[in-house]
């Protein structure tokens, strides 16, 4: 388990997903695998991140060595057996079509075992409010790079007050030209400076929701 | 047309001096503004000195604010684009009507080819290959990069340098305004190849996998941009306008270390190549710059633009340590200024010109594109507190 980690703490996605397989054969369960080594992983990764000694390069390498560990975990898994840490719902907002933050947020989220329903980028807010009454996510996270379309966070959060949904669930914000400040303005739960801030505010909605 | 002509030094010498070092008879400024705040300017604030763009101005602008701005139909959020994409980009051409002493311009303007309409928005190509969505958001958003493989990394084939209308553009700018600073775009090593013909993500996992093949590419990609500024500055620009954003908020984008063997090297010999052919070279970088500082004094660039406080930086320190061998666009904050009333934004300008004039090195300039959400009286407040600038009243 503590190399499989390591490897993908590294980014080292085909060696990772080899061993994930052998692990499975010699029979790991999922969960075990999951808890004890990929999940782990991302929370050295998130901090490595955080403490300025990973950049997006070295974030993006090691969270597609996650991600494609657990698609090899669900491939070879009974559909439902690999539980989820929570539910999440991420897009980029109206009229803003750039995504490296949005998926960012979703590798983050995915690496601390959530579900991630990704809506893309130019995300209107009924999308937004169709998928939460959908999915029903622990969050929703919004991100936007630009100064113009930022203003279009505070139509989605309108959009889920009015459709009477947000009780159930927390909204979470970030992007280039947000601050904390813009945030509260328009009603967000949270603002995010980065995708592992995010990941464990998504973390803490769930621990307490529990 | 402005306050520019009767002032002892003419525009381009007032810039060329800011980069220089050298006193100039007033601090020189810089505008630069999105497409649709164009149109709101020229229709609600200034005419432009050109009549009959005040009147596509004015329908356009009224359309998209009767339409709700971002949420007024696809039509009305792509036609001040299209219009700027071809009409040598006039809302910067404009800046120079509110006082501007530089007015930045594309040299491949007009140049999409393989319109396709599609429900409410056009898909185009670009010279570069990039597919892009005109009508999504407020820019031509990329929506599908050409590279996608190693294969297309090793062979892509960039577009000819050569065609001689590609710089019309600067030819009539010269021809127009033949006292001002004309600034040229070019693209460095690192953000039209990762946001555009790669994409970011593949892009950023390459820089890590297979570095030696993004060098590759990166190096066949900035002899052709110094080709593309060589024959910008041949037809009348007198700045090199690199584009390159490198950081975030408080943090680079890639490590140090990874941007001085990947960028630095490069940026160097675009730099270079600008000063052989007798232009000065402005660097456009986003986000947080303060780690790069001394890279880019070491590098030879003349002026750095657009030193966002938001992101980060910190003006009096780095005008401070800098402020004698790098020249800085700033001080008009766009980003924050949204947020602040007018007196506190008059007083923020303020405060950037006083630190800026400690030393010769400051040009007055938007922190980025000035965009349609600023609100009029922030609007208004901007302009009359660089007027007075201009005019001397906080000398």
């Amino acid at each position: 388990m503590d190399e499989l980690k390591q490897l993908v703490i590294d980014g080292k996605a085909d060696k990772a997903v080899a061993l994930v397989v052998k692990l499975m054969d010699e029979g790991k369960m999922p969960d075990a695998i999951m808890g004890q080594a990929l999940i782990p992983a991302m929370d050295v990764v998130g901090k490595l991140f955080q403490d300025g000694e990973y950049f997006l390069p070295e974030l993006l390498v090691a969270a597609r060595a996650m991600q494609k560990s657990v698609e090899v975990i669900k491939q070879r898994s009974p559909a439902g057996s690999v539980a989820k840490s929570g539910k999440a719902v991420v897009g980029t907002v109206k009229g803003d079509l750039h995504d490296i933050g949005k998926n960012l947020l979703a590798m983050a989220l995915e690496g601390a075992g959530f579900e991630v329903v990704d809506l893309g980028s130019d995300v209107a807010a009924e999308q937004f409010v169709g998928a939460v009454k959908e999915h029903k996510p622990d969050v929703v996270g919004m991100s936007a790079l630009l100064s113009t379309t930022m203003y279009m966070m505070k139509d989605v959060i309108e959009a889920i007050d009015k459709a009477g949904l947000h009780s159930g669930v927390k909204i979470m914000v970030g992007g280039a030209p947000l601050s904390g400040d813009y945030a509260k303005k328009i009603g967000a739960d949270f603002y995010g400076p980065d995708c592992v801030a995010g990941r464990d505010y998504a973390r803490s909605v769930v621990a307490h929701k529990n | 047309m402005s306050a520019n002509k009767s002032s002892g030094m003419t525009p381009k010498e007032r810039i060329h001096a800011a980069a220089k070092g050298l006193p100039a008879d007033r601090v020189p400024v810089f505008y630069w503004i999105e497409a649709h705040t164009g149109c709101k300017l020229m229709a609600e604030y200034m005419p432009s000195s050109h009549w009959n763009r005040n009147l596509l101005a004015k329908f356009f602008w009224g359309k998209f604010k009767s339409g709700g701005g971002m949420q007024a139909g696809e039509i009305w959020r792509f036609l001040p684009l299209l219009w700027d994409i071809h009409s040598y980009n006039f809302a910067n051409a404009y800046g120079i009507d509110l006082g501007a002493d530089m007015v930045l311009a594309s040299y491949a303007t007009p140049s999409y080819s393989k319109w396709k309409y599609k429900q409410g928005h056009i898909d185009v190509v670009d010279i570069y290959g990039v597919g892009r969505k005109i009508g999504g958001g407020l820019y031509p958003d990329m929506i599908d990069p050409p590279i996608k493989n190693l294969a297309d990394l090793k062979n892509f084939p960039l577009p000819d340098p050569t065609r001689d209308s590609l710089y019309d553009i600067f030819r009539q700018y010269r021809k127009q305004y033949p006292n001002y600073s004309i600034a040229a775009e070019a693209w460095g090593p690192h953000d039209w190849t990762s946001n555009q013909m790669i994409g970011m993500e593949r892009y950023m996992t390459w820089l890590v996998e297979y570095p030696d093949e993004l060098k590759a590419f990166m190096d066949r990609f900035i002899d052709h941009e110094i080709e593309i500024a060589r024959r910008s500055v041949n037809a009348g620009a007198d700045v090199v306008f690199i584009y390159d954003d490198y950081g975030y908020n408080n943090r680079p984008l890639i490590s140090m270390k990874m941007w001085k063997e990947f960028m630095y090297p490069r940026l160097k010999k675009q730099v270079d190549a600008a000063h052989e052919d007798g232009a000065l070279v402005c660097l456009h970088s986003c986000g947080y710059q303060m780690p790069f500082l001394e890279h880019y004094v070491e590098i030879g660039i003349d002026m750095l633009q657009s030193f966002q406080p938001a992101a980060g930086n910190d003006f009096k320190l780095a005008v401070d340590k800098y402020g004698d061998r790098l020249t800085f666009i700033t001080g008009i904050d766009i980003q924050r200024g949204e947020a602040m009333t007018p007196a506190e934004f008059r007083d923020d300008i303020l405060d950037f010109y006083r630190t800026g004039r400690t030393k010769n090195r400051h040009i007055l300039g938007t922190t980025h594109e000035l965009q349609y959400t600023m609100p009029d009286d922030n609007v208004r407040i901007l302009f009359e507190t660089v007027r007075d600038i201009q005019a001397g009243k906080y000398n």
